[in-house]
């Protein structure tokens, strides 16, 4: 029973892994991606719509079993851990990149017209005028998202990938008992889920009386 | 085995979906319609001037809304009956889904009335109003509207969750898409028609969400102002939709 439940916490380490390279893939990706939206040129505003829409309209566990099964089809077999970094980091991406879309549009014109004015260049405007208000604006929403792929790498599981949820499933197969593990799995996610949203609190806190802007 | 025939034969695995179709629309229709009052009484008594009943309510959203809705259907469908309780596939997932609608849907419904400006509630004390007379008709009919286009997006979302409902054995979408595969082992071409069934519905109703938003006067600012800070002009007198159609020619 202790030896179980020891082995359910310990798979914290996977879903861990899976959340943080696939958070940190999207937070990095999402800024070029969402750069797209801003383009002078209707194709590739078309194409950011169309890579949004399709990859967020359609359910997490669907584009996990494309990857993971559909790809067998065409000769190619993926283990299931790659499977599952590589779709929850591509919806990771399209998320991303339409928070960072969202936080761009509550900066006021106002800001570039006074960045104009005071003949900053393109590169210091988005440096020193923008980057610092984005950032204030979406670290809430971004903490946010973080916190629900917590949860959303529990779908990992439904592959094979020994993650919480995964290893608490083999544990009622072998022992029964199905509330006691279950309801320790739903325990480990809240453990860690709870933390991360009391840290962004406080950064969010810490950053907007530091500075007191949006 | 290069076999880029998914690349056309998808459409035809469509009709194998459509019955599963039917269940995951039967699933998201009745969590929600049960799940949203269920939010809406719980945003009411995380406001509540009991400090025991306050904090009681917010631990059973947060908790609602902590555990991954797979976790919630596992314990529902295979964890109960650790207690003698058996219940069947389809109202395990119902329970499951519909904890999940209210959970989310009593913090959207709680952020609504957060949201509201406290003149509001000091208004309507000025004019004399009762607690009850306040909610109903100063909070209420505001909040209702700001809470519009999340409770439309969560509904998207809840379309998608039902898809979880396959691996406990509910015939959805994805149940049937992995039966006709497990047939014909055209797994490529069954799942890319899964995915062609939920966007069709999904993709439409996350841009209907986006319209009300806009209607509704939250988060974008008109078309017209959006071009224009993208060319990072000025923008000229920007008129707020619902004035602009106030104003419009006849």
């Amino acid at each position: 029973m202790g030896d179980a439940l020891l082995a359910i916490a310990l798979a914290a380490g996977m879903t861990i892994l899976l959340t943080v390279v696939s958070g940190a893939i999207g937070i990095v990706l999402g800024a070029p991606v969402m750069l797209l939206s801003r383009s002078r040129f209707a194709p590739l505003r078309g194409l950011y719509w169309g890579f949004v829409h399709i990859v967020r309209g359609v359910p997490t566990l669907v584009w996990l079993f494309i990857v993971f099964f559909g790809i067998t089809q065409l000769g190619i077999t993926l283990g299931a851990v790659t499977s599952a970094l590589i779709t929850l980091s591509v919806i990771a991406v399209a998320s991303m990149a339409e928070i960072y879309r969202g936080g761009l549009n509550a900066i006021k014109p106002g800001q570039w017209e006074a960045s104009a004015a005071l003949g900053l260049g393109q590169f210091a405007t988005a440096r020193d005028v923008l980057f610092p208000q984005l950032f204030r604006a979406v670290s809430p929403t971004v903490a946010t998202y973080l916190v629900g792929l917590i949860k959303e790498s529990a779908l990992a599981s439904t592959i094979g990938v020994a993650e919480i949820t995964f290893v608490a499933g083999l544990q009622v197969q072998y022992f029964g008992e199905g509330l006691t593990f279950f309801a320790f799995a739903g325990l480990m996610y809240l453990a860690l889920s709870v933390p991360l949203g009391a840290l962004s609190r406080g950064i969010h806190a810490r950053l907007t009386r530091r500075y007191a802007v949006l | 085995m290069n076999d880029f025939s998914w690349l056309w034969d998808w459409p035809t695995h469509i009709p194998a979906l459509l019955p599963g179709l039917a269940v995951a629309v039967m699933l998201t229709v009745v969590s929600c319609v049960i799940g949203y009052p269920l939010g809406f009484f719980l945003a009411i008594l995380s406001e509540s001037r009991s400090r025991w009943i306050r904090w009681t309510t917010i631990a059973v959203v947060e908790i609602g809304r902590g555990l991954p809705a797979l976790v919630l259907l596992y314990i529902v469908y295979r964890g109960l009956p650790q207690l003698g309780v058996l219940i069947d596939a389809i109202p395990s997932a119902i329970i499951a889904l519909t904890i999940t609608a209210a959970a989310y849907s009593a913090e959207m419904i709680r952020a609504s009335i957060a949201a509201l400006p406290h003149g509001q509630t000091d208004a309507a004390d000025a004019l004399g109003l009762g607690r009850a007379d306040r909610f109903r008709f100063i909070i209420l009919p505001q909040a209702a509207r700001i809470s519009i286009p999340p409770l439309v997006n969560l509904t998207i979302t809840m379309f998608h969750i039902t898809s979880l409902a396959s691996v406990i054995t509910v015939a959805e979408i994805m149940h049937a898409a992995y039966l006709s595969g497990a047939i014909n082992w055209r797994y490529m071409s069954v799942y890319i028609a899964a995915a062609f069934v939920y966007a069709v519905i999904a993709i439409p109703g996350a841009v209907l969400a986006g319209r009300l938003e806009q209607r509704l006067g939250g988060g974008k600012p008109p078309r017209r102002a959006r071009r224009a800070a993208r060319r990072g002009s000025e923008p000229g007198p920007v008129v707020s939709p619902a004035v602009a159609r106030e104003h419009a020619p006849a």
